[in-house]
């Protein structure tokens, strides 16, 4: 049973997902779409958020259908239990990873840019058990804290570009759209990994108090996420052109180290920069350690998901350190977001679909006869 | 019958228990108060005599200090011994009757009760009433006669403001109450009064409007209220942290205030107020952490400088937690991320200086927090003087000897100034401790630190609760309504609704005035045309 005061709202549901789609994927965006569809990036990331949105709403209403059930429990009922059991788990360790991954980043982007003579190892694990601390106490605390974390992300992020509204070469933009669609497919799958957050739909329904609201906050809230994406697309290819983009790590970073603030008497503003992308890693981190956790107790069908919230540090610890360099951490990355979320965002839902259809039919057949 | 037995059993077992009945006797009355008051030497007993013949005997006990005098003396004594001579009822009326005729006649106090209990009747005359005991009748007349020597009303100290009232709570219960209903002419505001402690028997007062107030917030208050068992309580503090949520948290999550127009305004928003007796400071209920930034001026003034100052407050609370953080932050792990002619103008102010940022940022905090605590601590011309001693000399004999770098004295001077700043003083207390928290994670990691203090604080903000109201309402579980009065003040016509949070039964505050006017100017041409 959920116990009432672990429900949220609709619109806390909306900014949940928005602080948890955008996460490490923000830094390296740009560069992703630039390297596969050149100028085309913006179009890119609006067919990709689209494209995310039509998943997003594919999983709600799988979820719909089973109001009081999460995932592990409602896929039991579509594929057979054993295969629901085996989705469940690799679903945990697709969560997992992700922490993993988002944490990784952070520590190496930190170290970078503010404590380069610190150890990886230290920011980690310091991350995580910060993360620990907010996922212990369950959903509507997290909720809370996105709800927090929102105007501190978004705010400072969309000013800070302002400034650098009359370097954008529009012609950075051009040609328009002469590539092929296969690869522009391409290029819109590489968007995958910004836009990765959604699936917690599949675990979420259950806890909402206003169901019937939540089709408009997963709309707000991709499309939100979709437009944020594209407003930094636009800077940053705008600025620096595709082919310089494509070259870099981190555009996002390159372009905030190359924004002068003359008012200003900061005259870099990475500081502050890195001061909100920690809450942005955070939002992401904790949503995700959180829905691994709960997966995790749902499968095993304990009431309360806190017990394995402190266990879960070593073993994402653990796996954060697992690529050996930045270059590796974002191979893994790419092959997660090609296969695993694929899977997760795109095909899941589709067979789940026809399943839940097909099903439906049986049973109907089943009531005529 | 057994049955019975027991029911009966049980009563009688419990009545003994409620206390001990006054017999008809006043010398066995008078015997077993004065056994109870055994060795109190300020308990005054006064034999009556009245009637024709000084026949019927009267008994009169108070304590000295606790009553008034006059009150005793011209609304008792002088009207059982002198007026009612002038008075001639028949003897035959008086004969047997005399406790009816002395209640309904002779006593010009005006409030009066009656009882039959005689440790009721011992705990009235501690509380300042007086007994009066008749012989041949159990009936103890209680005369409300309170009046010692109390503090008058004057300004609220911790809480002064330009424009507005200037009373403030006293440490009478009574007279508190009688602010905060001078304020409200409501019949639905409630004063529910409990005595809490077993050995000082506290006057408690609940204040609420009836139909204002969210139901599962009072009866959570009262239950918490009841639910107190203590051998005494000695400021609403002690009611505050025995009934809050969290007691492991630096943040108050009951506001305290002594100003009865503060409490008056928060009773209108759906709140509840606690107020207890011997102490002017109330307590308001449900807090959330955007009510420790207002200040009652706040609604006093135009919304442009309220909404400027609230702004302010907010920046003040951040200034007084992290600017001794960001200062050690910043020299020990990115002097590159600070403009480099400040880089440089800090490195030379920091030349020669023995200690890590790190010690000499908490060498400075901690004599600053020593200063405040000494200067509370001694009488105010002397306290001026350490200030002055403490703040002016020590600070530049301290950059002079080359100790710390006049950068961190200057960052001390803003931190103490902006913790000031912050309105209520149970919150600032709060914003000055964590602030050595984030200096030993600033310490340890610099920037990141700040953020991880920041993200592990923010965890503890979300979870915390005052009373089943969110601790960061409205900022989290958004109404837009009432962020209008939270980092800003809106316009007060934008205040039509009692704070969502508050769950209040019936929410509109204010009619849209322009509206009504417009229906009534509509109504009256109407009018005007049928008349035509």
């Amino acid at each position: 049973m959920i116990k009432n005061n672990d429900k949220i709202s609709a619109n806390q549901v909306s900014i949940l997902l928005f602080t948890t789609m955008v996460g490490a994927g923000i830094l390296s965006l740009p560069a992703d779409v630039s390297k596969e569809v050149g100028p085309n990036g913006l179009i890119a990331v609006f067919a990709g958020g689209i494209a995310s949105l039509f998943f997003a709403r594919m999983i709600l209403y799988l979820s719909s259908k089973f109001p009081t059930e999460t995932f592990v429990e409602y896929s039991a009922k579509l594929v057979t239990k054993p295969i629901s059991i085996l989705i469940s788990i690799v679903l945990v360790f697709y969560f997992t990873i992700f922490v993993s991954l988002d944490v990784r980043i952070f520590g190496e982007v930190l170290k970078i840019y503010l404590l380069p003579s610190t150890p990886i190892e230290t920011i980690i694990i310091t991350m995580l058990f910060a993360s620990a601390y907010l996922v212990r106490y369950g959903l509507e605390p997290i909720a809370r804290m996105s709800e927090i974390l929102f105007p501190i992300i978004v705010i400072p992020l969309v000013l800070l570009f302002l400034p650098a509204m009359s370097d954008i070469d529009l012609s950075n933009f051009l040609p328009f759209m002469r590539i092929s669609l296969v690869k522009f497919f391409k290029g819109m799958l590489f968007t995958t990994y910004s836009f990765v957050g959604f699936e917690i739909l599949y675990l979420l329904f259950p806890y909402v108090i206003d169901t019937k609201r939540l089709k408009k906050g997963v709309n707000a809230a991709i499309i939100s996420t979709m437009l944020f994406y594209m407003y930094i697309t636009f800077f940053v290819i705008g600025i620096f052109g595709y082919k310089e983009t494509k070259e870099q790590l981190w555009p996002f970073l390159t372009l905030i180290k190359s924004i002068n603030f003359p008012v200003f008497f900061i005259e870099n503003v990475e500081g502050i920069v890195m001061g909100i992308w920690t809450f942005t890693i955070f939002s992401s981190i904790y949503s995700f350690y959180y829905f691994a956790v709960l997966t995790f107790s749902k499968l095993l069908k304990t009431r309360e998901h806190s017990y394995f919230v402190l266990p879960a540090v070593p073993i994402m610890y653990l796996m954060a350190l697992i690529p050996d360099s930045i270059v590796t951490v974002y191979k893994y990355a790419g092959y997660v977001s090609q296969y695993m979320s694929v899977f997760f965002i795109a095909i899941l839902p589709i067979l789940l679909f026809i399943l839940l259809k097909v099903k439906r039919s049986g049973d109907s057949d089943e009531e005529k006869t | 019958m057994g049955f019975f037995d027991k029911i009966f059993g049980k009563k009688e077992v419990r009545k003994k228990k409620d206390g001990m009945p006054s017999s008809p006797s006043l010398k066995q009355n008078l015997d077993y108060i004065k056994n109870k008051l055994k060795d109190c030497d300020d308990v005054i007993y006064r034999d009556i005599w009245v009637g024709e013949n000084q026949q019927y005997n009267l008994a009169i006990v108070f304590i000295d200090g606790l009553v008034d005098k006059d009150l005793i003396n011209d609304h008792v004594l002088h009207s059982l011994l002198l007026d009612s001579r002038q008075a001639n009822p028949s003897i035959e009326k008086i004969k047997g009757n005399l406790y009816e005729v002395i209640k309904k006649g002779t006593i010009t106090g005006g409030d009066i009760k009656e009882i039959t209990d005689l440790d009721k009747c011992i705990l009235s005359i501690l509380s300042g009433d007086t007994a009066l005991l008749f012989n041949g009748s159990p009936e103890i007349v209680i005369i409300s006669s309170k009046g010692w020597q109390m503090r008058s009303i004057s300004p609220p100290e911790a809480e002064t403001v330009v424009r507005g009232p200037r009373e403030g709570f006293t440490e009478t219960i009574r007279v508190n109450t009688a602010l905060v209903r001078r304020w409200i002419r409501d019949p639905n505001l409630k004063v529910k009064q409990i005595q809490i402690g077993e050995r000082t028997h506290t006057d408690v007062a609940v204040l609420y409007v009836e139909d204002i107030v969210d139901r599962n917030v009072l009866n959570k208050v009262m239950e918490r209220l009841k639910n107190i068992k203590i051998d005494g309580v000695f400021e609403s503090g002690y009611i505050e942290q025995l009934i809050e949520e969290d007691w492991h948290s630096p943040f108050p999550q009951i506001l305290n205030t002594e100003r009865p127009d503060k409490v008056a305004a928060s009773l209108l928003e759906g709140r509840l107020a606690i107020l207890t007796d011997n102490t002017p400071f109330a307590l308001i209920i449900p807090t959330t952490l955007a009510t420790l930034f207002q200040s009652s001026e706040d609604y006093y003034e135009r919304w442009m400088i309220s909404s400027l100052l609230r702004i302010l407050r907010f920046l003040a609370a951040i200034v007084a937690l992290i600017s001794p953080a960001v200062y050690i932050a910043f020299t020990a792990y990115h002097p590159g991320l600070i403009p480099t002619k400040l880089t440089l103008y800090v490195a030379a102010t920091r030349q020669g200086i023995p200690f890590p940022a790190f010690f000499e940022a908490l060498i400075m905090e901690a004599t600053f927090e020593l200063l405040r605590e000494a200067g509370v601590r001694l009488p105010v011309p002397i306290g001026q003087t350490i200030g002055i001693v403490g703040g002016l000399i020590i600070g530049q004999a301290a950059v002079q000897a080359g100790i710390v770098s006049p950068l961190m004295v200057i960052v001390v001077a803003v931190t103490a100034v902006a913790s000031f700043a912050i309105p209520n003083y149970s919150a600032a207390i709060a914003f000055r401790m964590l602030r050595f928290t984030f200096m030993i994670l600033a310490a340890v990691f610099g920037l990141y630190g700040i953020m991880l203090g920041f993200m592990i604080l923010l965890t503890h903000l979300v979870v915390l609760k005052s009373f089943g109201v969110p601790y960061l309402s409205p900022f989290v579980e958004i109404d837009i309504s009432d962020l209008a009065d939270t980092l800003i003040k809106a316009p007060i016509m934008y205040f039509k609704n009692r704070p969502e949070i508050l769950n209040t039964p019936d929410r509109r505050k204010m009619r849209d005035l322009r509206g009504e006017k417009i229906e009534s100017i509509e109504d009256d041409r109407r009018d005007g045309n049928d008349k035509k």
